[in-house]
């Protein structure tokens, strides 16, 4: 997609061409966006909490992203994988009795084993076969969750503790969440644009040639889950000690739809999508689950429907997004920019 | 290009080689050798075979039997990646580029081969990985170069059209810098323009680089101008090798082709 340079912004190394800020508008725009996130916390006041959800969940989308987007594999199991993250955090800090600061780390390397072991199958079946496949992990964490630790209940989680400062307020816990997440954001972005993404794409693009070009498809799909499952254990770690109890209904099939949902809506194969979607997903939750009881008052036809109001909702909305944007949120976003860049000229 | 390795005059020695579908023959019993700086070109009708040797050569079918050997080393049982590391490149009969990605990441994936930055650090970016991404954006834009592609660098592939496909495709395979180049039908449904151009390529690789090639071509005076020797098949045998005045005038090539008839003695030589 051809799109204008701003005047006088020139670029004269493959470094300055290779860039992720590559003009001076993004580097500035980047700049404000870091400013803002930091002082979230006053603009917000007591809804900072929304942030600290969409967070969450957008580390978690991050990894989906680099599974279903890049490498083209698609996994309905990624709740579970959060669950993996989550469950170990709690085993170290409650059992183990470790610090947080270790458990965060943990979390994601147990995550990034298992992800490379449900990976495994990837090389072989592919599509639904393989969303099938994933499923079966979903339904086996799940039941794991409730036949051992948590029963149909919660398990609580100890709070957590950053090298000696209790992070036990919200505003706290968002410097913490915000941190990693723009870690995680980054780190992912680059990984796109050197060896693993390259790779990652060529396999979901055409996996054969890839293949005859010296991809080793074993290793990149197993990598490709190993990494999605890295980033879920790490947001299922977050939320573990955000929420304080951690059971089957946090990690359900559900959650790992809303995931899929959250990059379809976000824009698969963008960088911004999983974190578009996340927070687009999210507030919409939220949004819901509030309005819910008033919508019911209003039209007390709809009578228990109101229930499964979320349901219909996302429904809708992912299918308006198949049918008139399947690039997603990012797609819509480039597009408006092209328009204000060339306005008043259509073309 | 062949710096560092010993010198081997065949690069590529394919002995007996038999490759069968359930009930079909589609290979049987081919042999035949392609020394250094060597252009060979297979003929042959439809489904006589010839994308079947290449898809044994490069790894995508395991043979019955037969033994394949590269740069002397027997690679009949190495998956394709490994083949691709050891050196053979290709390009396909039906593109097979990334549709979804830039003429640029097209080619740069071609040099994959090459990368060994770690997760880490192409995660981190700044340091290691940074300057072996430029390191490899400078041979691709060698490549682009080369070809001709400048202005299609930062678009996306399944934007273009075909003639400019099929040069990336080319681009792709020479990024990984290949020891060999197995070329399939690389000038079908292009324009005289364009086929000509890709003709200019593909000798500027052999006279320049001295690059041993395996061509699939049905064009004719295409495969008889350019290549150096000639291999013949139909159903799946190789029926005829030579030089290509003497591939012209094979009595079975000419069968292969027109048919059984009598009075059809003289050639195919004339026009095709």
């Amino acid at each position: 997609m051809a799109y204008a340079r701003p005047c006088g912004d020139f670029k004269t190394s493959y470094a300055q061409d290779m860039a992720l800020l590559d003009i001076r508008l993004y580097r500035w725009g980047f700049a404000v966006l870091l400013v803002a996130l930091a002082l979230a916390p006053w603009a917000l006041g007591r809804w900072i909490y929304l942030l600290n959800d969409i967070a969450i969940f957008a580390i978690g989308a991050t990894g989906l992203s680099l599974v279903m987007g890049f490498a083209g594999q698609i996994s309905l199991g990624h709740a579970a994988f959060m669950a993996v993250g989550a469950y170990t955090s709690w085993f170290v800090t409650s059992q183990l009795r470790l610090p947080f600061a270790i458990a965060l780390p943990l979390s994601a390397l147990v995550a990034f084993a298992v992800g490379a072991v449900v990976g495994l199958p990837s090389l072989r079946i592919k599509g639904l076969y393989l969303a099938i496949a994933t499923l079966a992990f979903q339904f086996l964490v799940e039941y794991l969750v409730v036949q051992t630790v948590s029963g149909m209940g919660g398990t609580p989680v100890p709070s957590m503790d950053l090298l000696g400062v209790p992070v036990n307020t919200e505003v706290r816990f968002w410097y913490l969440v915000a941190t990693v997440w723009v870690l995680g954001a980054v780190f992912a972005t680059n990984l796109t644009r050197t060896r693993v993404g390259l790779a990652l794409m060529a396999v979901r693009d055409r996996d054969y040639a890839a293949q005859v070009l010296g991809v080793n498809l074993l290793y990149y799909k197993t990598l490709a889950f190993a990494l999605g499952a890295a980033y879920a254990g790490v947001a299922g770690s977050l939320f573990a000690h955000y929420n304080r109890v951690i059971g089957a209904e946090h990690f359900s099939l559900a959650q790992s739809i809303d995931f899929v949902a959250m990059l379809v809506i976000g824009g698969l194969g963008s960088v911004w999508g999983p974190h578009l979607g996340a927070a687009f997903v999210r507030v919409l939750t939220q949004l819901l689950k509030m309005w819910a009881p008033a919508l019911g008052a209003l039209l007390p036809v709809l009578g228990r429907a109101t229930t499964s109001v979320h349901d219909i909702v996302f429904g809708v909305v992912l299918i308006a997004f198949l049918i008139w944007e399947p690039g997603g949120l990012a797609t819509l976003l480039r597009k408006l920019k092209r328009y204000v860049d060339l306005w008043p000229f259509p073309h | 290009m062949g710096a560092g390795v010993p010198l081997v005059d065949v690069v590529l020695s394919v002995r007996g080689l038999t490759l069968r579908f359930a009930g079909v023959l589609a290979v049987w019993d081919v042999s035949f050798s392609l020394h250094a700086g060597e252009l060979l070109g297979i003929i042959g009708p439809n489904g006589a075979g010839k994308t079947s040797v290449l898809n044994c050569i490069n790894g995508f079918y395991r043979p019955q039997a037969g033994r394949i050997s590269f740069l002397g080393r027997d690679i009949t049982h190495l998956p394709p990646h490994t083949r691709a590391h050891l050196g053979i490149s290709r390009t396909f009969q039906n593109i097979a580029l990334y549709p979804h990605m830039t003429v640029l990441q097209n080619i740069l994936s071609g040099r994959l081969a090459h990368m060994h930055s770690s997760l880490l650090s192409c995660g981190v970016y700044w340091g290691f990985a940074q300057r072996e991404v430029l390191q490899h954006r400078q041979r691709v834009e060698e490549i682009i170069d080369f070809l001709e592609i400048e202005p299609y660098r930062d678009q996306r592939v399944a934007e273009l059209p075909y003639g400019i496909q099929k040069k990336v495709e080319l681009g792709r395979a020479l990024a990984m810098e290949p020891r060999l180049l197995l070329l399939d039908e690389p000038m079908a449904g292009m324009t005289v323009d364009e086929k000509a151009d890709m003709a200019r390529y593909i000798l500027e690789l052999r006279e320049v680089h001295g690059l041993p090639m395996i061509l699939i071509e049905h064009d004719m005076g295409v495969v008889m101008d350019l290549c150096d020797r000639i291999l013949a098949m139909d159903y799946g045998r190789k029926i005829a090798e030579g030089p290509p005045e003497e591939i012209q005038n094979h009595p079975d090539v000419i069968r292969a082709y027109l048919g059984e008839e009598h009075g059809v003695a003289e050639g195919v030589a004339g026009g095709a």
